[in-house]
């Protein structure tokens, strides 16, 4: 292969990599190209070993999951999306403690004495918004910790963990309060 | 002891451990460290050094020319404290080892 067609189908290659890599490091890669191929008289094995650089790269950008990656980007991500997954539990829960009437609760409510299969699902699934953002939010936390770097670098996350780690506490709280009666066998206990 | 590093990393450490080096440099000190038996390719060798950089386990020193070679400027790479330290720790890691699998060996009479 000549040295000009092959430094063209290398550039090629490193124009796969994801862009931040690219201008970080692409034309250290395409010198150290030049020098291996230089002085090994052909470089076959670097294009096999940058085609997986490629798809690794393109990975850890979808997944972040790398050992010793830093996730800003995504930890910033992470701690917007769990920030706004805790605001419809949160409200709702405060509502519920200041016994404040939601303006759909009307609607919800349905017949007395029959079982309001809408009104808990949605329940339900607003409350399943609390474990999905303490989930995404202790994952960055824990790649800082694997980084060798303390959870008081990534705040954002660990304030969002915290706050959805309190609520999901207040409500497993409240309800052994609530339900501990009827587990003692308390008659009429509802 | 701290978590074991990746193979590439330690290799990486290894070799700016005796002082600064740019990406082709450490590819040839890597070579040489394992006596021919590890060949670390670009995509190992810059993905790794990506990740060691946000790590800060190393760090840019400058860019500047190779007297060794043409007169291209590279970007030198050398190993920060906490890349050293986990150079040590890991070194530890596998001195321990090492003992152990002699300590078997004498027990076994291999």
């Amino acid at each position: 292969m000549g040295n000009e067609l092959a430094r063209k189908l290398y550039r090629t290659l490193v124009a796969l990599y994801p862009r931040d890599f690219r201008t970080r490091f692409g034309e250290s890669m395409e010198q150290t190209f030049d020098d291996v191929y230089r002085e090994r008289n052909g470089a076959v094995s670097i294009f096999a070993d940058t085609a997986t650089g490629v798809v690794t790269e393109r990975w850890v950008q979808i997944t972040g999951l790398m050992t010793m990656t830093k996730t800003t980007p995504r930890a910033r991500n992470a701690a917007i999306l769990g920030a706004i997954l805790c605001i419809p539990p949160t409200a709702m829960i405060s509502m519920l403690v200041l016994n404040i009437e939601p303006p759909f609760g009307e609607a919800l409510r349905g017949e007395p004495d029959t079982p309001n299969v809408i009104g808990s699902l949605i329940a339900l699934t607003v409350f399943l918004f609390l474990p999905t953002a303490l989930f995404i939010n202790l994952r960055p936390l824990m790649f800082k910790l694997r980084a060798g770097e303390g959870i008081i670098s990534s705040p954002f996350n660990l304030l969002v963990a915290a706050v959805s780690f309190g609520v999901i506490a207040f409500i497993v709280g409240a309800i052994i309060v609530d339900q501990y009666p009827c587990w003692m066998g308390v008659p009429n206990c509802d | 002891m701290s978590t074991p590093l990746t193979p590439a990393v330690f290799h990486i450490l290894l070799a700016l451990s005796t002082g600064e080096r740019h990406g082709y440099g450490i590819m040839k000190q890597v070579e040489s460290d394992s006596r021919g038996k590890v060949n670390m390719g670009a995509g190992t060798l810059y993905g790794s050094l990506k990740r060691m950089l946000d790590a800060g386990l190393v760090e840019e020193s400058g860019k500047r020319v190779d007297p060794e070679m043409d007169d291209a400027r590279r970007i030198y790479y050398r190993n920060t404290g906490t890349g050293e330290r986990a150079l040590a720790d890991e070194l530890e890691r596998i001195e321990h080892l090492v003992n152990r699998a002699r300590e078997i060996k004498l027990a076994y009479g291999k």
